[in-house]
């Protein structure tokens, strides 16, 4: 690189696609919805290593096995909503009612049959998360961590 | 003129200054300017002394001077870095405050901690606990099954040491 203009040109050229991605997921609007699947049980001591960021989470719910079961994105629209298929012919609609500041309110639903199993409203940092648990699942139960995050 | 030329090419302007009085002039002239000089280099050449020169030189290298000065003579080409390397510095800049904020953030999770606020809660007869692990701050919602309703209240013991999650 002999000329200084040239070398910044070819750094810029190369930054061009990243501002580009940048650019493109913030004309997409809503908010991306993610949640995790956790089947928890005390038939074994086998912590799933994907679940290594969340152990501190977890070691307060005491069980002695965690393993990851699923884990699902999904990009909703403000007040839309977007709906996740559980384990156990559950459903889980997560509508994302608008923003508050730095947390993004959201409406969640979770769904067995038709049977309602629970209807929260919560408010969650931006990339965020919050876990509910307690519906049993062969042997133990399941835990839903779900998260959300604005582009 | 200094016997230098190929013989073939030597020969060829022998023939052509035999005919040329222009450039026998002008190789008179140029023979008499390398005389001249030949002359004077060694006439005046001599009385030249070098000595102090070489004495000069040798006293700045060997001086004592400031370590100030000595780290700022390192630190020239720091200070002073080719045009490229300016520019290549300020495309780094230029990345690190583009990308290095969202990459942070991934990296870290959330920006301001993991807080969540749980405005309403309808469990449909289900009991529900709601707390909020310390070290995270990570806020768990946890239903179990009414034990009144069912009568299962030894099975669902039994399916947690603890009775489910700690509060």
């Amino acid at each position: 690189v002999k000329r200084p203009a040239t070398a910044l040109l070819l750094s810029l050229w190369f930054l061009y696609p990243v501002e580009l991605l940048s650019a493109g997921e913030k004309e997409q609007p809503g908010v991306e919805l993610k949640i995790g699947v956790i089947f928890a049980s005390n038939q074994n001591d086998e912590f799933d290593p994907k679940l290594a960021r969340m152990k501190n989470q977890l070691e307060v719910i005491k069980y002695r096995s965690y393993r990851l079961m699923k884990e699902e994105s999904q990009r909703a629209p403000w007040r839309t909503s977007a709906s996740f298929e559980i384990p156990g012919g559950r459903l889980l609609t997560i509508s994302p009612e608008g923003r508050q500041q730095q947390s993004i309110a959201l409406s969640v639903r979770l769904v067995q049959g038709d049977q309602p199993l629970l209807d929260t409203k919560i408010r969650l940092r931006d990339r965020g998360n919050i876990l509910v648990g307690g519906p049993a699942h062969d042997s133990g139960v399941l835990i839903l961590s779900i998260s959300a995050k604005t582009p | 003129m200094d016997g230098e030329l190929p013989t073939r090419q030597g020969l060829d302007i022998e023939a052509h200054l035999g005919n040329c009085s222009a450039c026998r002039e002008e190789k008179s002239r140029l023979e008499w300017l390398e005389t001249s000089l030949e002359k004077t280099l060694k006439a005046e050449g001599a009385a030249v002394s070098f000595a102090s020169l070489r004495a000069e030189t040798y006293r700045r290298i060997l001086e004592h001077r400031p370590s100030r000065h000595r780290i700022a003579e390192r630190l020239a080409p720091v200070r002073f870095p080719r045009p490229a390397a300016w520019a290549l510095s300020a495309a780094a800049v230029i990345v690190m405050v583009l990308v290095g904020p969202a990459l942070l953030e991934r990296i870290s999770g959330p920006r301001n901690g993991n807080g969540a606020a749980v405005d309403s809660i309808e469990s449909y007869g289900s009991n529900v606990v709601l707390f909020r692990e310390a070290r995270t701050k990570t806020t768990v919602i946890w239903l179990f099954e009414s034990p009144g309703e069912n009568g299962d209240q030894e099975e669902l013991e039994g399916e947690t040491p603890s009775d489910g999650p700690a509060s």
